[in-house]
């Protein structure tokens, strides 16, 4: 199991998170919700190592990780694209994609049109597609999501979600995005992020308690 | 260690201009000035490197996160790219070095 405990970060002496305790097992899909310059994207990157705090506590299965990356604990979804221009995505993918599932992998529609192209030559969405894609088929047992339904049509964002369903089986997900309704639809628990501390949503009525939204 | 390879390949793809033209500013340099400089040459790589990071840090860091995900930190990517490159810097020295003070050079 991944915890993430007592994380405190602040930017100029402004407490951004302070109260954070979360835990994500394989099998299941944390979504992570809560207003804009709330820390949830610093959040993924403290569990994911690019982001110091002034304190936290992450663990895998009671072992403390100082860098959730290193040896391909954990794998994360940036905001931005991430992947190098001038590289064809069929030299990056084998870099990232488990050994063991390469062949489901290699047999998406998106992987066989775009193989041979280098990020340069696609656009963002299509970029996008194959990053996640990517992403949830690395060796990693937990992975971290930042907005990822946000520059994909709703068709795709529908194919995304039972992606995320497939791979969820052997991995731990813990997703963000400004699209709650997707982030609702597809989690199996939901914690919100409210000045600085989290809040375990037990029913979606408590996000409009809470003031994330005004109605459901 | 054949995977990290390729990714020192792929991690070396925007800087290996960069090394090169270091590498030849330096040898230039010991060839106008001996081998006795040689130290200062080293500088020159070292200020290579240092602009070819800050490069990277200035204009592409959001390519860090593939090779992070890989499982690599990318202080040792760095790390391992400019300690083979200044490995082959050396021996590029030491193949002039050798050639100048064979005694077929002095002809």
């Amino acid at each position: 199991m991944l915890r993430v405990d007592s994380v405190q970060l602040a930017f100029n002496g402004r407490k951004i998170l302070q109260d954070i305790y979360l835990d994500c097992k394989p099998g299941e899909i944390v979504g992570i919700l809560g207003r804009n310059g709330c820390g949830k994207s610093s959040l993924l990157k403290i569990i994911f190592g690019t982001l110091n705090p002034d304190y936290k506590y992450i663990s895998i299965d009671d072992r403390y990780v100082k860098k959730g990356y290193v040896g391909n604990q954990i794998a994360y979804l940036p905001q931005h694209h991430y992947l190098p221009a001038n590289i064809t995505i069929n030299k990056m993918a084998p870099m990232l994609v488990d050994r063991k599932d390469w062949e489901e992998f290699a047999a998406y529609p998106t992987y066989q049109a775009h193989a041979h192209k280098k990020p340069g030559e696609l656009s963002g969405g299509e970029i996008r597609q194959l990053e996640m894609l990517m992403i949830l088929y690395s060796s990693a047992t937990y992975i971290l999501m930042d907005e990822p339904f946000t520059h994909i049509s709703p068709v795709q964002a529908d194919d995304f979600k039972a992606i995320l369903r497939k791979r969820v089986k052997t991995k731990g997900l813990i997703v963000t995005d400004h699209q709650y309704q997707n982030i609702l639809e597809v989690s199996d628990r939901i914690i919100l992020i409210e000045n600085g501390h989290t809040k375990m949503i037990a029913k979606h009525e408590e996000l409009v308690t809470y003031g994330y939204l005004s109605g459901i | 260690m054949h995977k990290l390879t390729i990714l020192l390949l792929q991690f070396n793809k925007p800087l290996w201009l960069c090394h090169l033209m270091f590498s030849v500013f330096g040898l230039y340099f010991v060839m106008l000035n001996g081998i006795g400089l040689l130290i200062v040459s080293f500088s020159l790589k070292l200020a290579g490197y240092l602009g070819a990071t800050l490069y990277q840090n200035y204009f592409t860091p959001q390519i860090y996160f593939y090779y992070r995900n890989t499982g690599n930190p990318v202080r040792k990517l760095y790390l391992y790219s400019y300690a083979i490159d200044f490995l082959l810097y050396l021996a590029i020295i030491a193949v002039y070095q050798s050639t100048l003070t064979s005694p077929h050079a002095k002809g």
